[in-house]
């Protein structure tokens, strides 16, 4: 599904050149849960965001679906990122002027899904993630737990592919994290390829596969311990 | 898609009260008052536009050439009309002239109830008036109505004023108490919109039976009494008119004046005559494109300085929006879909602006109308012009306010707008505060504009005028017996002890009106002559109005031939002539009218005429003879005592009653007449006061969200400044300086603009401000003032923030 060859990001002020990816390669296979960890600044954060097509690599390949997007422009890359690829935060992200419905539902307006059809998939994503009776509520009156999972339902109410998750505990104590990484694996089980930075080892058990980033370079991919969970 | 964007704009605005209720109220008090300005403007160039042919209607103005002035008068001689209708009969259609007795006011009385009333609005005119101008008769057949000598037609309002309820027709006047008219026909009121209102008139040939020799004076070609009105045949080119018309004043004007002067003819198109014109002996007071073209800038400005704070406001809370955008565009939004949503946001704020900026107008404009004395009519629009005004205003501010801020939010990038590490970039900040700038280089521009206006005003207020005009009335007597009983009537009145002197003259003085005549001074050839302003006046001018004389004696009665041979002239005329010191100008003599006169006396220069008019060498003579007197004395003038002035006035009105049976007592007081001669600079001051107040609050209110915006951005730069030590004053001054710096730099630019614009204005003043001096007062003032507001303004928030606990500040991150 994913990959990368010869991967470099690089960071250019008037007198700093940061290089965030050295000339990375990895591949990601459909159905994969991959963990991304390494310390602050090793580049973790670019490197989804270049797998969430919301960035450019300086250089090299990155394959999406078997198309090389090094070249695309943001209106191209805008479009191929809708529909295919689902975004979860660790601060969520919702829009706080929208319920949660409405939240759910916008991905599925930008990709003009017409409203009878909208509104079942956006009950079944929020039913699926036990929101449905908070489904007119706004993002300001639910819990942390509560508002992932609504981020989590609008990552896939698309039926993505693709799910990339920036620390989607970090901002959650250990019970509403733990709810967290369940529906991701239960997503994951359903077939969603889930890509995964985080910081905490006990989140990373839940991934099949670990990427280890150390200023910019894969340190070596292992699998984590208890994988199986 | 656009119902949720329609909610997130709905949702957003409740959420954040004050940014609403600061953008809304800049854009619903611009609107008010841009729509308020725009009506008063659409009123203007209204004006009389309603006549079916006003595009053919001229009115035709004559024009004296001498060697050293040209004067445009409104007036033109009695045969004119018929001479142009037989000369052009390919492009002139019809013409119709209106004559007024050379008086501002006649007395119409009715003989049944012996009422008189004095009228301004009396002219006698041709019956052709109906086929030019379209004015419907409500009674009466306007082939026949003036066709008759001694009709008269009439307005409603008048038919009322002299006979209640009863039907007019059929029913007799009295014009100047002896002239018997019949009322032939009941006119519409004249369009309010018309640059003159008559609302009784005569037909002309009424004018035959009044003078003996009317068909002499009528075929007169020197004297200039009437109005003349042509309406051209379709598609007669004016201008083609106007290149023959030369040649036709030659032909008829030659054989009545001197070699000296030279007469022509123009066209001025009816429509232009409300702004565009400013005659000597207009029909009726005009107004001034002038006006026009300040109000709709302030308009236009009014609207973009509200537009202006929501730009800023926008721009500035794209820091608390950009993780929205960065979301939506992680969610797949495109920026064009990104775009339509800023752009519904605003069109939502403008459109609401709109819809509440015309309630505020329709219940505010009562107020205007009575404050400015204009009656501004919304009911002359029709529904669908409404609809598309209004839709066309929201679309224009929509697009001004919303184009940059949706092209600014829809550009973020989605990385640094989720990270959180977006900021606003030093161009957008240039961009904002270049804005700010603009907003506060108008108001600037309007305070000191303001108070130029104002001091100007003052100093024609204050200026000595070389004549004292406190407690002195003015009796118009044109035309009345008073007149032929002056003598008397002075006599009696000075019996009174609140009376202390009585006198006459032909114009009110201090006022606008002033005639010139062909005098010749000592040492000019017999052929020689000089244009000059005369002032007939009655004995004890200079001593009732308190004129100093610099040499020689006032007129007197113990000398006899005084009317005959005497002058006084003023200080100018000496210098004029360079006739030495006053002293020396004494005995000097003028050839007037055929008569050699000789200086009795000089005074010191007073400003006979208004400020707008240089002062003039001016010559000053006594009526000879009863006939002089009474066609060249039209303005009688008291001198009252101090203290209450009732009892003497009702004295001079019994003695009044007494002499002239014809014409009601009238007086005004000449303190008064002068200062309603600078009632249009008054009211430009107080009308730009108004506005530039306005243009302050608004400009105030966008500083105020800034400010507001600015300290929750760098609540953490606070905190960080306050934990290493900087005092509460230190982090006020450091919000503070930014945009006091701004007012400065506003002021700068102001700067210029405001002395072109000055300096263009005062020239149109002989005695004005010394404009670099008042320039550099207004604009310290106008900084001083700005800067102590805008303080004031951002202070709430600055002081909120300096005085903030750090820790809130350090917690943020």
């Amino acid at each position: 599904m994913i990959k990368a060859e010869n991967l470099t990001k690089v960071y250019r002020t008037e007198e700093i050149e940061t290089t965030a990816l050295n000339s990375i390669d990895f591949q990601i296979e459909s159905g994969d849960f991959v963990g991304i960890m390494g310390p602050s600044g090793c580049g973790k954060s670019t490197l989804l965001n270049i797998m969430g097509l919301l960035d450019t690599p300086t250089s090299g390949s990155y394959y999406f679906l078997g198309e090389n997007m090094a070249g695309y422009s943001e209106r191209d890359r805008a479009r191929f990122r809708k529909g295919n690829i689902g975004f979860i935060f660790q601060s969520f992200n919702l829009i706080e002027e929208l319920t949660v419905f409405e939240n759910v539902e916008l991905p599925l307006q930008y990709l003009n899904v017409p409203s009878a059809e909208r509104k079942v998939r956006v009950e079944e994503a929020l039913d699926r993630m036990k929101m449905m009776p908070r489904r007119n509520h706004f993002p300001q009156q639910l819990s942390g737990g509560q508002q992932q999972r609504v981020a989590i339902s609008r990552a896939v109410v698309t039926g993505a592919k693709l799910l990339l998750a920036d620390e989607p505990t970090g901002n959650l104590d250990s019970d509403h994290g733990d709810e967290v990484m369940s529906l991701l694996t239960e997503q994951n089980r359903a077939g969603t390829t889930i890509v995964m930075v985080t910081h905490s080892p006990h989140d990373a058990k839940y991934a099949k596969k670990i990427i280890n980033l150390f200023d910019g370079n894969i340190v070596k991919d292992k699998e984590p311990e208890g994988f199986g969970i | 898609m656009n119902g949720i964007n329609l909610k997130i704009a709905l949702r957003d605005a409740k959420k954040k009260p004050v940014y609403t209720a600061i953008n809304l109220t800049g854009l619903i008090v611009g609107v008010a008052c841009s729509v308020l300005i725009a009506l008063f403007v659409w009123d203007e160039l209204k004006f009389d536009r309603h006549h079916e042919h006003a595009d053919q209607i001229y009115r035709v103005v004559q024009y004296t050439e001498t060697s050293d002035n040209i004067e445009h008068g409104a007036i033109t001689p009695f045969p004119l009309k018929d001479a142009l209708l037989n000369d052009f009969p390919a492009f002139i259609k019809d013409g119709v002239r209106f004559f007024n007795l050379s008086s501002e006011h006649v007395s119409i009385g009715n003989p049944e109830t012996n009422e008189k009333i004095r009228h301004n609005s009396f002219y006698f005119a041709d019956p052709s008036l109906f086929k030019i101008f379209d004015v419907e008769l409500l009674r009466g057949n306007p082939e026949l109505a003036l066709s008759e000598p001694n009709s008269v037609i009439i307005t409603g309002r008048i038919a009322r004023l002299y006979f209640g309820d009863e039907d007019p027709v059929g029913k007799t006047l009295t014009l100047e108490g002896r002239i018997i008219l019949t009322v032939t026909g009941v006119m519409e009121d004249w369009d309010r919109n018309s640059h003159f209102k008559p609302e009784i008139l005569a037909s002309f040939e009424s004018l035959r039976g009044m003078w003996q020799n009317y068909d002499q004076i009528t075929e007169r070609w020197r004297w200039n009494p009437v109005w003349t009105y042509v309406l051209l045949e379709p598609g007669a080119d004016s201008r083609r008119i106007e290149g023959q018309l030369q040649e036709f004043a030659d032909r008829y004007y030659s054989d009545y004046f001197s070699e000296e002067e030279r007469i022509g003819l123009e066209l001025q198109p009816l429509t232009d005559i409300w702004l565009h014109s400013d005659l000597e002996a207009e029909i009726g007071p005009t107004s001034s494109v002038f006006t026009v073209y300040l109000f709709s800038a302030v308009a236009v400005l009014l609207l973009i300085i509200a537009c202006i704070n929501f730009i800023n406001l926008s721009t500035a809370r794209a820091i608390l929006r950009a993780r929205e955008v960065g979301v939506r565009k992680t969610l797949g939004a495109e920026r064009s879909t990104l775009m339509k949503q800023f752009m519904m946001e605003s069109t939502i704020f403008t459109g609401t602006a709109v819809l509440l900026g015309g309630v505020v107008t329709v219940m505010v404009y009562p107020y205007v109308s009575r404050f400015s004395g204009r009656e501004l009519l919304l009911s002359g629009f029709g529904s669908a012009e409404i609809i598309l005004g209004i839709l066309m205003l929201i679309l224009v501010l929509s697009l001004l306010s919303g184009l940059y801020p949706s092209l600014f939010l829809s550009s973020l990038k989605p990385i640094e707008s989720l990270r959180g590490g977006f900021s606003s970039g030093s161009s957008r900040n240039l961009f904002r505060k270049s804005l700010i700038v603009f907003q506060f280089s108008i108001t600037a521009l309007l305070f000191i504009g303001t108070a130029l206006v104002y001091f100007q005003y003052i100093h024609m207020q204050e200026k000595d005028l070389g004549f004292n005009h406190e407690r002195v009335i003015v009796i118009p007597a044109a035309m009345t017996s008073a007149i032929w009983s002056y003598d008397d009537l002075k006599e009696r009145s000075l019996s009174h002890s609140g009376v202390l002197q009585v006198t006459g003259s032909k114009t009110v003085i201090g006022g606008e009106d002033y005639l010139r005549y062909q005098i010749t001074p000592e040492g000019f050839g017999e052929q020689e002559s000089a244009s000059f302003i005369k002032l007939f006046v009655m004995h004890d001018f200079t001593e009732t109005l308190g004129i100093e004389l610099l040499a020689g004696r006032n007129f007197s009665k113990s000398f006899s031939t005084d009317p005959e041979e005497a002058l006084l002239i003023n200080e100018s005329m000496v210098n004029h002539l360079d006739w030495g010191s006053p002293e020396d100008a004494i005995g000097k003599t003028f050839r007037v009218n055929g008569r050699t006169m000789s200086v009795v006396g000089v005074t010191r220069d007073f400003n006979h005429t208004y400020l707008r008019r240089e002062l003039e060498p001016l010559v000053m003579e006594l009526p000879a003879g009863i006939s002089e007197l009474v066609s060249n004395i039209e303005f009688l003038k008291v001198r009252l005592a101090a203290g209450n002035p009732s009892d003497a006035i009702s004295h001079i009105e019994s003695v009044w009653r007494d002499v002239d049976t014809t014409h009601p007592f009238d007086y005004f007081y000449l303190e008064d007449k002068i200062n309603e001669t600078y009632a249009s600079e008054r009211q430009l001051t107080s009308v730009l006061s108004f506005f530039a107040i306005l243009t302050i609050f608004i400009g105030c209110l966008g500083l105020l969200g800034l400010a507001s915006y600015s300290v929750n951005t760098r609540t953490r730069e606070i905190a960080i400044r306050k934990t290493l030590g900087s005092s509460e004053m230190g982090i006020f001054v450091l919000l503070s300086k930014d945009y006091l710096k701004l007012v400065g730099i506003a002021h700068l630019v102001a700067l210029p603009a405001a002395w072109v614009l000055a300096s263009r204005w005062l020239s149109s003043f002989p005695y004005h401000i010394e404009l670099n001096t008042y320039l550099l007062a207004t604009f310290i003032l106008s900084l001083i003032v700005s800067t102590l507001i805008a303080l004031l303004t951002i202070s709430s928030q600055s002081l909120k923030a300096a005085y903030k606990n750090p820790v809130d500040g350090l917690r943020i991150e």
